[in-house]
């Protein structure tokens, strides 16, 4: 499917949602969200520093009392890196840029349903070496994506959503060797595009209001990802002529709860707790083969990871916030094979925990204006010895201190 | 009797408690934020539609929280976001409204002659007869009094001024410490009766929370499509797909594996930096059908000190590396395994090339080994020295052991050049599979080759031990010189040579001699230039294991 097909879809479902009557009055609600943030991200031993910074603007406009057209347009500049992106990767990613555009239409059926429908379009650039300068990054990418979502809200049921999403991921900049390998006379076909692909994912929302102090969200998403052209790899390193198919599977539960407020030195404070788990696997028909080491490994993508973590948020005399909150994650590999430090391989799979602790403290300037400080740090451990292509056993960390505005 | 009395009294007492709910206020709408803490009590409770609120209770709204609060006489107020007042009473014949902070639009219904509806900020009362009113208190305490409908009367706490009466369309302030300012006509809008629609405002502030709402979800579901994206560039990273040179520029590496022919095995490995695509392309050719793993066998010698017959071996290899443009390239031809006297198997091939081409020009045969008759007759050890001098002269030979330059015993460089006019350059690269192309260079002889090897560019002789053990660079820097035109050089090829890891940090010698025979996890960096290539580079980083595996390493 193509950009252009995409945006036919999504302007022909705007058009059914949009309100019968062109004479309905418009109210304008914008919404403008600005960060600005200084900080450092250390992996390891080695650090990085730099300014980070996004902007959000949505200008959103009501028609009527049933329907509402949400523009957005966003930028996003970053040179420290969050820990999650530090994972395996050492320092490579020097700068990025994101920009994004987006179009939502939100229609009221009934008291209880909103119908939903949008489209977006978000790139991401990213200057990774010395060598390399804006908009020729290896993994410069686009993604276009289009959806539709019903929800109902309610007491009991505050939220219940049912979404339906298509997005198309494209790496413009990368396309693997192979058309150099076939110039040598050497036919291989691994595909060209290899990592650009498209999705379709399903989705399950839900937050559900228990008592009045506790609130339970779950989420279920199931993801069907076709390759455009990545060859699946045989056991002799050759290739077939099918294209890798991907399905993911993500299922979370979140629970939240307001605990009794408590006096610390004089100051009310509030808490919130809450405790989050998590359940992921991707399921692969596509393989690895060590061209280096002549090794073939059977389902090397496959995997499942659960997570689980406590989060308390605590609110001093209603201004000064602050948040902790520490997640565990374990991946295991179905049958990627751990290596020893010097590249053999072994017949044990991988398996690795990551612990991320977080900790966000924010305090109103003004209205509207906040001062955000931020740190987390990140512990990975795996039982993968050969890290000469990524890192599993790292500790990384990153700090930011800035401002946010919202509107 | 008695019991129908119990009864009756019970059933009063049952109508007379919600009653006296009823008499005080409560909450109406919420959004957002909205606690109620009880007199007395010193926690907060979470406010909601119908929450009652009673004499001595504190209400407070959040950031961008709103409430309204209903009185019994139908009095409302509307406490906008950041607001907290305390209810002293709300019953009349006296509502007492204590604000503490914040703003409260507040109306209030007719009031009977003996009832009143004050409303005191931490310096001001403000008191009402069937009004609208907006009374907002600042951080400093000082309190806006803004009047919309009817007449309120309004003065300082501590009694410094006169009471005044504010008229609608009027607004005072009071300061702390200081009497009431003089009347100031309200804004436009105000003036001219316009009051803002609660409704409308009401609805614009549900708007506004539902447009974040909305971003939020977006974010979420952003999440999981980006995260895909970050995934793909994890896996590049994770097959060592991506990686830096030894001059800190990113190379992009692929590898590929093909099998042309049962006996046949190829490997290219190619790689591109952001201006240039430079590629290896190795073929070996076995005498027998090749196993699916090739790892496993050993295509170029016996087992260690045995004398065993391989069933398979190496008959022809074929290496070239290449700019896209330019190229070096090695070949052999002929092997077939020799029983040593070392009592092991070694595979000797009969013709061994080197030739440069530049882009454009003619290609030129720099060396053509073949064996010498020693080690043909399977002395191991003929040419291949193990004494003291061993580093040294392994180091700067001049030609492979085992092996001598056809010519050897005449004149280097009597059947020179090789045919390049009867043949184009496909057929020249097809030497192997070309029979007439073949023949020709097994009769054209190279040069006489003078190598000097260089530690981070120091010669061994100028260097110390442990300066060569700590670089990182080794250079063949070969002169090939042309024994027909006395005193001339003809041409010089430079090989170039890096151990590094993934992150281009380059192993000094004496951390790649650890590595022992096993090259895995390491990369290894041949940049050739010659002046037969313009001193152009051929820049080409490959996971050398390969080549270990198929013994070339070893020569």
């Amino acid at each position: 499917m193509t950009n252009r097909s995409l945006s036919k879809i999504a302007a022909a479902l705007l058009a059914a949602m949009a309100p019968a009557s062109a004479s309905a009055e418009v109210k304008w609600a914008p919404y403008l969200s600005a960060e600005v943030y200084a900080g450092s991200s250390k992996f390891d031993s080695e650090n990085v520093s730099g300014p980070n910074g996004n902007v959000l603007f949505v200008p959103a406009m009501r028609f009527g009392e049933n329907f509402s057209l949400l523009p957005s347009i966003g930028l996003g500049y970053r040179k420290s890196r969050d820990v999650q992106e530090l994972a395996g990767g050492g320092f490579l990613t020097q700068e990025q840029q994101t920009r994004s555009l987006g179009l939502k239409g939100v229609r009221n059926v009934g008291d209880s349903w909103k119908a939903k429908a949008y489209a977006s379009y978000r790139q991401e650039l990213i200057i990774e070496t010395k060598d390399e300068s804006w908009g020729d990054g290896d993994f410069d990418y686009d993604k276009t994506a289009v959806g539709v979502e019903a929800e109902r809200t309610g007491s009991a049921w505050r939220s219940l959503r049912f979404g339906l999403d298509y997005y198309a991921l494209a790496f413009p900049n990368f396309s693997s060797l192979a058309a150099e390998a076939r110039n040598l006379g050497i036919t291989v076909n691994p595909g060209e595009d290899v990592l650009d692909f498209s999705a379709v994912d399903a989705s399950v929302g839900a937050d559900v209001q228990l008592g009045s102090k506790s609130l339970l969200s779950g989420y279920l998403l199931a993801s069907s990802r076709d390759f455009k052209d990545q060859k699946i790899v045989k056991p002799d390193g050759t290739y077939t002529a099918d294209d890798r198919s991907d399905t993911y599977l993500y299922l979370s539960a979140g629970y939240r709860h307001q605990l009794p407020q408590w006096s610390l030195f004089g100051l009310g404070v509030e808490n919130l707790a809450g405790v989050d788990l998590s359940y992921a696997a991707l399921d692969s028909d596509q393989h690895n083969y060590d061209a280096g080491r002549t090794k073939f490994n059977e389902n090397y993508y496959d995997y499942s990871e659960i997570g689980f973590g406590p989060r308390v948020n605590l609110r001093f005399r209603e201004k000064l916030t602050l948040g902790l909150s520490y997640m565990l994650s374990t991946r295991d590999y179905a049958d990627r094979p751990v290596q020893n430090a010097d590249g053999t391989y072994t017949t044990d799979t991988i398996s690795s925990d990551v612990n991320t602790l977080r900790v966000t403290v924010s305090y109103p300037l003004l209205k509207n204006l906040s001062v955000e400080g931020r740190y987390a740090n990140q512990n990975a451990d795996s039982n993968m010895k050969f890290e000469q292509t990524y890192k599993y056993d790292y500790s990384s960390s990153n700090y930011f201190l800035g401002l946010s505005y919202q509107l | 009797m008695k019991t129908v009395r119990s009864v009756l009294t019970l059933l009063i007492a049952a109508a007379v408690v919600p009653l006296k709910v009823w008499s005080g206020a409560e909450l109406r709408s919420t959004v957002g934020t909205v606690e109620v803490k009880r007199a007395g009590s010193p926690t907060w409770s979470q406010g909601r539609p119908k929450t009652a609120v009673n004499n001595g209770d504190i209400v407070r709204t959040g950031v961008g929280s709103e409430t309204e609060i209903k009185m019994n006489e139908g009095h409302k107020m509307t406490l906008r976001e950041r607001t907290s007042l305390k209810v002293d009473s709300s019953q009349s014949p006296e509502t007492k409204i204590d604000l503490l902070a914040g703003r409260v639009r507040t109306f209030v219904s007719k009031l009977k002659r003996q009832n009143k509806f004050e409303i005191k900020t931490p310096v001001a009362v403000a008191s009402i007869r069937g009004t609208v009113f907006d009374l907002e208190v600042a951080e400093s305490g000082a309190s806006r009094l803004s009047v919309l409908e009817g007449v309120v009367s309004y003065r300082d706490i501590a009694g410094l001024g006169q009471e005044v009466q504010v008229l609608k369309g009027q607004s005072v302030l009071i300061e702390p410490g200081a009497a009431p300012r003089p009347a100031e006509p309200l804004p436009q809008d105000m003036q001219q009766g316009i009051l803002p629609d609660e409704g409308a405002r009401t609805a614009e502030f549900n708007a506004k929370a539902e447009v974040q709402r909305e971003v939020g979800m977006a974010a979420f579901k952003e999440f999981f499509q980006t995260d895909a994206a970050q995934e793909m560039k994890t896996a590049q990273y994770q097959e060592g797909k991506t990686l830096i040179d030894a001059f800190g520029k990113r190379v992009r590496l692929e590898e590929y594996i093909a099998r042309p022919a049962a006996n046949q095995y190829s490997f290219v490995a190619l790689n591109t930096r952001e201006d240039r695509t430079d590629f290896t392309r190795f073929d070996l050719y076995a005498q027998n059908a090749l196993p699916e793993n090739i790892s496993s066998i050993n295509l170029f010698s016996g087992a260690t000190n045995e004398l065993t017959n391989q069933n398979n071996w190496v008959t022809k290899t074929h290496r070239l590396s290449s700019n896209g443009g330019d190229y070096y390239r090695e070949w052999q031809d002929g092997g077939s395994p020799v029983n040593m006297n070392d009592n092991k198997q070694r595979v000797v091939f009969s013709h061994w090339y080197v030739e440069a081409k530049g882009q454009g020009a003619a290609p030129t045969l720099l060396s053509h080994w073949v064996p010498d008759a020693a080690y043909l007759g399977g002395n191991a050890s003929a040419t291949k020295t193990r004494d003291d001098a061993e580093l040294q002269s392994i180091l700067t030979q001049n030609i492979p052991s085992g092996y001598k330059n056809l010519g050897d015993g005449g004149t280097i460089g009597d059947v020179r050049p090789i045919d390049t006019a009867g043949f184009t350059d496909a057929q020249r690269l097809d030497a192997l599979d070309n029979a007439a192309v073949n023949a020709s260079y097994a009769s054209s002889e190279g040069f006489a080759r003078n190598s000097t090897v260089r530690f981070d560019d120091r010669t061994i002789a100028a260097s110390t031990l442990a300066q060569i053990l700590n670089s990182t660079k080794l250079s063949r820097v070969s002169v090939y010189d042309d024994p027909a035109v006395a005193g001339a050089v003809n041409h010089t090829l430079t090989v170039d040579q890096y151990y590094l890891n993934d992150e281009g940090d380059k192993l000094t010698f004496a951390q790649a001699a650890k590595l022992g025979s096993s090259v895995e996890g390491i990369n290894f960096e041949n940049v050739f230039t010659s002046s037969l290539i313009g001193n152009r580079k051929i820049d080409v980083v490959i996971s050398p294991s390969i080549f270990k595996k198929a013994g070339l390493l070893d020569n």
